[in-house]
């Protein structure tokens, strides 16, 4: 492997052809018709968003959007504001300044049924102390579209088409608790694809999973992107999000340092005044890598 | 879902033989057997046309109809609902471990029946129950009140504060024991034992006023419950405001474990035990749980209940014999079925 920190330029996505044409689940069914489906319309926004916690501003006026069938992921080092600005646009805290519309509708005044309609959450990972099977967690994503009189065969179709796009149809029956991380995953994301909302929010979706794994999640990820979803991911790992993101916001102590596509944004400079002199970027057979900038050389 | 249907129809079978078991059974002999009893019943209900092989006599009659009919019933209506509210309680807090006297219930109950015991007069008819039900509703109350800030209310925070209004009535319990002559004292320490020693078709009457409605109104939103058991954040990106969800659970959950506690006294064990064996032979699910630890509550509530009445000729304190025959089945089933139902 040739890592060349001096030589690297970024010109669109030149990934080899090799590269996207991995295998990965892919998702059959569209979350947003295709005869509506524009990439130009505007379905989360953020604006000047601010909140603070003890008076300490932990997110300092904030402002970004989201397009039909983005792929975005949140970047910056421990205690930037990423989980905090991941809360606020899930509306699990209550804000104070700024503004956050999803459809053009203020999420403040939006009741937590219908927000639940638009917006599906994907936790890290699920820390109920309850065993439930992996068909009753699936169902749960039902309940936003839930009637007084139980499920009906539209909400049955709709978890099993999840179950089958996510491949975790075999699983149906086992209790959730004794699945792998990866599966486990899979089966959270299934229950988000279940909620038919449009847009999916997941909180570091990869943290707990092998390189495999990790890899399957952000290929599904990206297949549901192209199926219409609009995904918005809390993410540790730079590479990922250069790798299948199609936009990144940067934070550092709160403040959005750069926005937009991740090949153009992650360079040198804003990666040093994210995480300091720790990491540089180089090309790898076509293939932008964050990696470490010094190695400690064995005696 | 449809699997687990013949099970709950076993179990209520059960529930109906032990019964009629229940009821020709006691220390006073009639002389019937289960099938006399079943026989009497019908009769009893109106077909007259079944015979005259069970008319009973006056002595026979008032023991049946008025003493171990009702007291079988309340047996069963307090099974269900203190099982029931367990249930609710453990998925509300997210913790196995949560029996449905946590929030003060108890304590609250005992002080109410210590006061009207030591009471000089009495205000009204049933004041003890009266007063036990009151302060049951009130100790929740203020627990919940000082748990909640800023219109939010956190499990943790409800746990707190449930254990300190428990200590603060413990401790006025704890006062009227101190200042109590020795008869009124006995009579407190046997109250707390609980029993359905005085059951009244009165108080099974409003027993299942209260408690029936409300199971079946938290069977009905039991989907809720599942989702609540996934932690605040979950159940909001699903569509459920968890603390009006929490709220009103909660509400359905006191509200029958209070009537229960006010007329039978303290009855430990088994809202902690039931919803338990209930998950491990049933699973987590909360629209069976529900059902299922409803229907096995009553099963055992009323096998200890005989077998209180029946053992010796004096009465036995129901909680004794609901711990010692507990313990045992629920080391069973954990030792047996544990492994696989229990997430850590």
């Amino acid at each position: 492997m040739h890592l060349d920190p001096e030589n690297h330029s970024h010109s669109g996505k030149s990934f080899p052809p090799n590269f996207t044409q991995k295998r990965y689940i892919e998702t059959k069914r569209q979350i947003i018709p295709k005869d509506i489906f524009d990439p130009q319309t505007q379905v989360f926004c953020v604006e000047n968003l601010s909140f603070a916690y003890a008076q300490k501003n932990i997110i300092d006026n904030v402002s970004f959007s989201l397009t039909q069938g983005e792929l975005c992921g949140i970047l910056g080092p421990n205690g930037s504001g990423k989980s905090t600005l991941f809360k606020c646009c899930m509306n699990f805290v209550p804000i104070k300044q700024g503004n956050i519309s999803c459809f053009n509708e203020n999420i403040k005044s939006t009741k937590v049924k219908n927000f639940a309609k638009k917006v599906a959450y994907v936790p890290q990972n699920d820390n109920t102390s309850f065993t439930f099977k992996v068909h009753e967690i699936i169902e749960m994503g039902r309940s936003p579209h839930r009637s007084i009189l139980g499920l009906t065969n539209k909400d049955y179709a709709a978890i099993e088409s999840a179950m089958e796009n996510l491949g975790v149809a075999h699983l149906a029956k086992e209790y959730y608790h004794t699945l792998s991380g990866g599966q486990k995953q899979m089966v959270l994301i299934a229950r988000a694809i279940a909620q038919e909302s449009p847009l999916i929010f997941l909180d570091e979706p990869t943290s707990s999973l092998d390189f495999h794994n990790q890899i399957m999640v952000w290929n599904t990820l990206k297949s549901l992107t192209k199926k219409g979803a609009t995904i918005l991911v809390c993410c540790h790992d730079p590479n990922h999000i250069l790798w299948f993101c199609d936009k990144v916001l940067c934070l550092k102590s709160g403040k959005l340092i750069a926005h937009g596509d991740p090949i153009d944004t992650l360079k040198n400079p804003i990666l040093q005044h994210m995480f300091g002199d720790s990491c540089t970027i180089s090309n790898v057979e076509n293939v932008p890598v964050v990696h470490p900038r010094f190695f400690i050389e064995g005696e | 879902m449809k699997k687990k249907l013949i099970p709950l129809l076993l179990l209520f079978l059960v529930l109906v033989l032990l019964f009629f078991y229940a009821l020709s059974t006691g220390s006073y002999s009639i002389g019937t057997d289960i099938f006399h009893s079943v026989g009497i019943i019908i009769h009893q209900l109106g077909f007259e046309s079944i015979g005259e092989k069970y008319q009973l006599d006056k002595t026979s009659e008032i023991i049946l109809l008025n003493l171990r009919l009702p007291r079988i019933f309340l047996t069963i209506l307090t099974g269900m609902a203190l099982s029931v509210a367990g249930a609710i309680y453990q998925a509300c807090f997210k913790n196995p471990l949560v029996e449905p006297y946590l929030l003060g219930v108890s304590s609250g109950a005992a002080f109410g029946a210590a006061l009207a015991i030591i009471m000089p007069f009495s205000l009204f008819i049933g004041q003890g129950q009266v007063l036990a039900f009151f302060f049951a509703i009130l100790a929740v109350s203020i627990s919940y009140f000082l748990a909640t800030t800023k219109s939010k209310t956190s499990p943790l925070h409800l746990i707190l504060s449930g254990i300190v209004v428990g200590a603060v009535f413990s401790a006025l319990v704890s006062i009227i024991k101190y200042i109590a002559e020795d008869a009124q004292l006995r009579e407190i320490t046997f109250w707390m034992m609980g029993g359905f020693y005085y059951a009244h078709w009165q108080d099974v009457i409003i027993s299942s006023i209260v408690v029936l409605p409300s199971i079946a109104l938290a069977i009905i939103f039991s989907w809720q419950l599942n989702i609540l058991s996934l932690g605040d954040e979950e159940a909001t990106s699903l569509g459920i405001n968890p603390n009006i969800t929490r709220l009103a659970f909660l509400t359905i959950a006191t509200l029958i474990a209070s009537v229960c506690v006010s007329q039978v006294g303290i009855i430990a064990w088994v809202g902690l035990m039931i919803p338990h064996a209930a998950r491990m032979l049933f699973g987590s699910d909360n629209r069976i749980l529900l059902i299922s630890s409803a229907l096995m509550g009553a099963i055992y509530m009323l096998l200890c209940d005989t077998i209180a009445r029946n053992l010796t000729s004096t009465e036995i304190p129901i909680g004794i014999i609901s711990a010692i025959l507990g313990s045992p089945y629920l080391i069973w089933l954990l030792r047996s079925k544990g492994r696989l139902i229990h997430a850590s």
